[in-house]
């Protein structure tokens, strides 16, 4: 199962590429073109992860660990 | 930017689904296991508190016409400072955006189709997503349009439907603990109804066409999201009690299976999971617009759609993996994300505002 997936992700991206990059370079867009490519090396790793069933940190913890010297209030508000 | 524009009552139908969208199945469990009996009244008391806001959001947004949140920001608070609270606010913008499809998946897999692969849902809910955003701001508008008479509707219809099974008893003791538990869940109510909407301050100054009209249009989408989440928490707690609408995670649509007219109008709760939907679906796209448009606009780019499929794909593995279970879930919407939306929708504009007045009123003396 984890093959299809990992096969799926991959095929989405370079057909992505190959649709989208063109289009960039022809208008010039180079920032975007930086943008798009960091964002969706980002996006296929996280999904490969995913797939290979990698836990990984979800940022629900970092906001939690940030706003954490708030949490005794919410709690008395709770009540 | 581009120059597309709304008109006033798509301004109307986006807050007013901004509003309900985050809130209307599921805000009255924790109104209710604070203030019990008495959640109907904290719903009622919501405006007086969110009227301020909306008109924070109104004042700021009508003295830069031409410019969006982010631009707002960074025009009041300088480069660097600016560009560190834009880039949280399109952080939180971007966060929230993959929390919206969680809910989904969540719902459906637990309620509805217990065999179906959470992904599977929440690829088609992205993948909607998506496409709403490459469709562009003036789609998202109309389509809005549409969504708020077909919610308001079929929300009216639901509540009529029910209404014969409400037990006056459930409402009784009014005042049982005083005014306290009141006001302390009517904080929770700001969190999930007004405050959400400072995401429209990506759309409102810039996209408009007629600013005149346009904190009409705000304030009345507001109050008739507030009238709407009223009715639902009045309902849930006339017809289940206040204990069962505390315990259930999602009392609206529990409120919904008790709906038994004849033999014949039986079994009508998706008509609330329809509403939930669409409106979920509206403050999804909100969130997502704004977190594409102000990274765009942060980087510098001149087409945000360029970056839309590569971020849909990093919201569809982060929607899945965002929250482990529902007890996690449940208290991070408890405890989290009250003081993180206060953060931004409280406590950034009213120092935005206060900023912008001191700065007037220095260059008033200057000059």
């Amino acid at each position: 199962m984890a093959i299809v997936s990992i096969l799926a992700v991959l095929t989405f991206s370079a057909i992505l590429c190959i649709i989208e990059i063109p289009k960039m370079l022809k208008g010039r867009l180079y920032r975007e073109l930086w943008t798009f490519s960091v964002l969706l090396g980002l996006g296929t790793v996280l999904a490969l992860l995913r797939s290979l069933d990698v836990e990984i940190p979800t940022p629900a913890d970092f906001m939690a660990w940030v706003y954490s010297p708030v949490a005794d209030v919410m709690k008395k508000l709770l009540k | 930017m581009q120059k597309t524009k709304i008109t006033n009552h798509q301004l109307l139908s986006l807050t007013a689904n901004g509003s309900i969208g985050g809130s209307v199945i599921v805000i009255s469990a924790t109104v209710a296991s604070i203030a019990k009996q008495d959640a109907w009244i904290a719903a009622l008391l919501t405006p007086v508190f969110g009227m301020p806001v909306i008109w924070i959001y109104w004042f700021l947004g009508s003295q830069y016409p031409d410019k969006t949140f982010v631009g707002i920001i960074k025009e009041i608070f300088g480069k660097w400072i600016g560009f560190i609270a834009a880039a949280s606010f399109v952080f939180l913008c971007l966060q929230i955006a993959y929390h919206i499809p969680w809910y989904i998946g969540n719902f459906i897999t637990t309620q509805a189709m217990p065999e179906t692969p959470i992904y599977a849902i929440n690829l088609l809910f992205v993948t909607a997503l998506v496409i709403a955003i490459i469709y562009g701001i003036e789609t998202i508008a109309r389509a809005s349009e549409l969504f708020i008479y077909f919610a308001s509707i079929i929300f009216f219809l639901a509540m009529i439907l029910v209404s014969p099974n409400a037990k006056i008893e459930n409402l009784q003791p009014v005042f049982e603990n005083g005014i306290m538990p009141i006001l302390k869940s009517s904080v929770f109510f700001s969190c999930f109804l007004t405050l959400p909407l400072i995401t429209l301050m990506m759309i409102y100054p810039i996209h408009l066409s007629n600013m005149q009209k346009a904190k009409k249009s705000l304030f009345k989408g507001y109050l008739w999201a507030n009238l709407i989440i009223f009715i639902t928490t009045f309902m849930s707690i006339l017809v289940l009690g206040s204990i069962i609408t505390a315990k259930a995670q999602y009392p609206t649509y529990l409120l919904a299976t008790e709906i038994n007219v004849g033999v014949v109008f039986t079994r009508l709760e998706f008509l609330i999971v329809a509403i939930w939907i669409v409106t979920q679906f509206m403050i999804g796209i909100l969130f997502f617009y704004s977190g594409v448009t102000g990274l765009s606009e942060l980087i510098g780019l001149k087409e945000h759609k360029k970056i839309v499929v590569p971020l849909g794909l990093i919201i569809l593995v982060m929607s899945e993996i965002v929250f482990p279970d529902a007890i996690y879930q449940a208290n991070w919407v408890n405890l989290v994300w009250p003081p993180y939306i206060i953060t931004y929708g409280l406590i950034l504009p009213v120092i935005l505002l206060l900023t912008f007045c001191i700065k007037k009123w220095i260059f008033k003396r200057v000059n």
